[in-house]
């Protein structure tokens, strides 16, 4: 009998911790799309420096954009933090999102911003390809994403998987300057020249650096990510369709935005302005290895070949532009887009 | 008869909700899944290939199925009937790689075999002609650490199955070979389908392994669109349609085992004769040491390698501390309730010939993690805000995921108890709790022991339900092994923590074991 009431006191062990915790006034709870090895340095200082406790969970985009939608009766997030602007948006037309125009949000281009302010970016990531040096000679490099649907590319190019929101946006930009039919054949050419899908841009880096692939079709703070894991990694980064007939790099943004009935208005705010602010930016432009989008922050691995804002051609497509076409893009090329 | 009307009672308070928990998720989805419109899922079906990727996911099962029992069947003949050396300790360790989660294989086998991992380093090439990733790895990995299942079940019927049967057939003027075609091996048809299931099933539904190693199946689309899109439809959708497959499955599972499943072989005889290998000793001892080191000491010596390369080791375990804390107790407390509800229905079918609760807990069991995931979370939300997102729907997620199991077990135990010990003690005046609690429960205690240490083992390693239904901040293990493997990439964390799962896990089941392997007399 004693084995039962150990069960029994398990049980109601187990209960007992679930009871909900006492909501602090100085809490945030964040959801984010982000990594958290990375996010952590700067919610650390956030945490240290005001005071307030950070809550994180980390998920994909789409499974945090869902969990808000359920949630939208009775909030359990205050602040989303999303990979692309195109996740943000669709939240704020469903009227998931609470405006907010930050003070320090003042010097970030308008265009990484929602209008009405439900959503501000706060930092940018610019889609580029990274090859592998021994597979690839500097004079054989494509100068487009467009090259890769080449024979010469067959099977040798990997992009990540729909999970990763940035690569959605990719092929938006593509619709937005190109065109549906010419992305439509874009895509076409590029599944019959063996494009490998793989999870994630974790996986395209690590196997582009292991020579697997010769390419990687990702988002510029991955070359950076895998020169951190080892330096001697043989990655190189490469800005396509620069040329002045080029449509350029696309760039995305992470975005912050405050749910609509957060139970933290508060401190999402706080956090948000942190964010945005001149200690609290740097730190997250570092830890995310992305590039600032407010002036007078260093651009991470810029010694490495990185570019910031201005210092490359830039695809003319807006942030809003892109979560326009982006459920397009889902609908389209999403079964072209799994691994 | 009242006493028929009681157990009605019983067991009607358990089906309602039991009922509501299992078949909430799936009414959630269902509605989720027909705001789609008709024309526009079959256009992205047909994109999707699901014809195709269904036939490579039955491909999957059917190879993982045979691989798993080429190891296990003939593992549980050697121990149980032949002079194997050193049958007692290989039949405890036999089933010790249940306590590796798949996934965490997949991890340890990525590590070895795939392009830039230690074999390929070792001979100096990028990739080994044979790819890891792809259906044939997928399946390799899950019919190792699947194999224990057709062991346990197939050496315990070994173990039941009369000798007596097979001497008869003997004297009769058959060889060795035609007694085991038709003898020995129809006694274990029972036991070979019902762990064929298992395992079929499992390589079905699985979402880790194929995940890690790349190949497309139902699961990962289903979590590439939760992932990336914030569509509900399209993988409510796809989830039926798993599920759908998946109660098929049991169904025609149902029509073949028919009640061949419930036989039992009655009578605990003398033990079967060994049979002498010989000079076929070593080959089988080779053949087991082989199995013991793909399934346990390679996959536990990667992992503590890897860990062995964490720098500050003792730093990032406490970090980690609370989610630890996390995975235990929920799975703790997911266990007990699975057995308490369990024991109920099991008492009650078994006494009274009340309602049949337990075929309606098994569709809880045949929902695959990620759906049910998508499910609870959506039904949780809608019916029983105060549960959503708080530890508790993860306990009762491993609940309707596992209560299968533990009253599997529980039936199990109270099939070899004749209800006359019971009726026994009530004649002498003892209320019916009174003579459960005297009488039952202290002799079905170890079958009690073994279910809800089953369940609380699958709980621990349950992954793709936990991803989805977790509350903010509140990791488990293997979900911070998967952020790590995944996503994040540094393995040496990941395997460290795959470690301390796996030894967490093999801490009670190797207790169960030793229970268990009590009854095998010492090879001589």
């Amino acid at each position: 009998m004693k084995r039962a009431a150990i069960l029994l006191l398990g049980l109601g062990l187990g209960l007992s911790a679930t009871l909900p915790a006492r909501a602090s006034a100085s809490e945030v709870v964040v959801y984010s799309a982000r990594k958290e090895d990375l996010l952590r340095p700067v919610l650390d200082a956030f945490q240290k420096d005001t005071g307030i406790k950070v809550t994180l969970l980390t998920g994909k985009a789409g499974d945090l954009a869902r969990r808000i939608e359920v949630e939208k009766s009775d909030p359990r997030g205050d602040v989303f933090l999303g990979t692309t602007a195109g996740i943000a948006e669709l939240l704020r037309r469903k009227g998931l999102l609470s405006p907010y125009f930050s003070p320090a949000a003042q010097e970030v281009p308008e265009e990484f911003k929602a209008p009405d302010g439900s959503w501000v970016g706060v930092t940018g990531r610019v889609r580029v390809l990274i090859y592998n040096k021994n597979r690839v000679s500097d004079a054989e490099l494509p100068r487009s994403f467009f090259d890769l649907t080449d024979p010469k590319w067959k099977g040798k190019v990997a992009v990540a998987s729909m999970g990763e929101r940035t690569t959605v946006s990719w092929l938006a930009a593509s619709m937005a300057l190109r065109g549906e039919e010419a992305t439509r054949q874009y895509v076409r050419g590029l599944r019959d020249n063996g494009l490998k899908v793989l999870n994630n841009n974790t996986e395209v880096r690590k196997a582009v650096a292991r020579g697997e692939y010769a390419i990687g079709i990702t988002n510029h703070y991955y070359y950076l990510l895998q020169l951190h894991d080892d330096p001697a990694s043989p990655v190189g980064i490469l800005y396509p369709d620069q040329g002045a007939d080029g449509i350029g790099a696309p760039m995305f943004s992470i975005t912050a935005s405050i749910l609509n009935g957060a139970k933290h208005p508060e401190a999402a705010r706080a956090l948000i302005d942190y964010l945005l602010g001149p200690r609290g930016n740097r730190l997250l432009v570092q830890g995310e290895f992305e590039i600032p989008l407010i002036p007078g922050i260093p651009v991470p691995g810029e010694d490495k070949g990185v570019k910031g804002l201005g210092q490359f051609k830039r695809a003319g497509a807006t942030q809003l532009q892109l979560a326009d076409l982006e459920p397009k893009v889902e609908k389209l090329f999403g079964p072209s887009l799994i691994p | 008869m009242p006493g028929i009307r009681r157990w009605s009672v019983l067991s009607l308070g358990l089906a309602l909700p039991t009922a509501f928990f299992v078949l909430g998720p799936l009414g959630f989805l269902l509605w989720m899944g027909a705001t789609q419109e008709g024309a526009d899922f079959l256009e992205r079906a047909r994109d999707l290939e699901l014809p195709r990727v269904v036939g490579q996911v039955a491909l999957l099962a059917t190879l993982t199925t045979a691989w798993a029992a080429a190891l296990g069947v003939p593992l549980a003949w050697l121990t149980v009937r032949t002079d194997l050396p050193g049958r007692r300790l290989i039949h405890w360790l036999a089933p010790l790689p249940l306590a590796i989660p798949p996934y965490i294989g997949a991890l340890v086998y990525q590590i070895l075999l795939a392009p830039g991992g230690v074999l390929p380093n070792f001979l100096g090439v990028t990739s080994l002609p044979l790819n890891l990733y792809g259906v044939g790895g997928a399946a390799w990995v899950l019919g190792l650490f699947m194999s224990p299942y057709l062991y346990l079940l197939v050496s315990g019927a070994l173990e039941r199955t009369n000798p007596a049967l097979e001497e008869v057939a003997r004297g009769a003027g058959l060889g060795p070979r035609q007694v085991l075609r038709r003898v020995t091996l129809p006694l274990l048809r029972p036991a070979l389908l019902a762990g064929g299931l298992v395992v079929f099933l499992y390589s079905w539904a699985d979402f880790g392994v194929v995940s890690l190693l790349r190949v497309r199946t139902l699961t990962t689309i289903i979590y590439d669109y939760i992932q990336g899109t914030a569509d509900w439809a399209l993988p409510s959708a796809l989830s039926i349609l798993l599920t759908a497959i998946t109660i098929l499955v049991l169904l025609l599972q149902l029509r073949v085992l028919g009640r061949a499943g419930y036989t039992q072989i009655v009578g605990a005889v003398k033990p079967a004769p060994l049979v002498s290998l010989g000079a076929w000793r070593w080959p089988a001892f080779a053949y087991v040491g082989g199995m013991v080191t793909l399934t346990l000491l390679l996959p536990l010596g990667v992992l503590g390698y890897q860990a062995s390369r964490l720098p500050a080791p003792a730093a990032f375990v406490l970090i980690q501390w609370p989610y630890f804390l996390n995975s235990l107790w929920t799975a703790v407390s997911g266990a007990s309730l699975a057995l308490l509800i369990a024991l109920g229905v099991a008492w009650s079918e078994g006494r009274g010939r009340a309602w049949r609760v337990s075929g309606l807990l098994q569709v809880g069991y045949a929902i695959p993690g990620t759906v049910l995931g998508l499910g609870m979370a959506g039904f949780l939300h809608a019916a029983l805000p105060g549960i959503y997102a708080t530890s508790l729907a993860l306990i009762v997620t491993y609940f309707v995921l596992y209560v299968t199991p533990a009253c599997q077990s529980v039936k199990a135990a109270l099939v070899q108890l004749h209800p006359s010990l019971e009726e026994a003690a009530r004649s002498l005046g003892r209320g019916p709790l009174a003579a459960f609690w005297a009488v039952t429960l202290p002799l079905i205690k170890p079958g009690l022991l073994g279910g809800w240490i089953l369940v609380f083992v699958l709980s621990m390693r349950e992954l793709a339900a936990t991803l989805i239904v977790r509350p903010p901040g509140f990791d488990t293990l293997p979900v911070r092994i998967w952020i790590y493997a995944m996503d994040v990439g540094p393995e040496p964390r990941a395997a460290t923590l795959a470690l301390i799962l796996v030894l967490t896990i093999a801490l009670p089941w190797a207790m169960m074991l030793s229970l268990r392997s009590r009854g095998i007399p010492p090879s001589g």
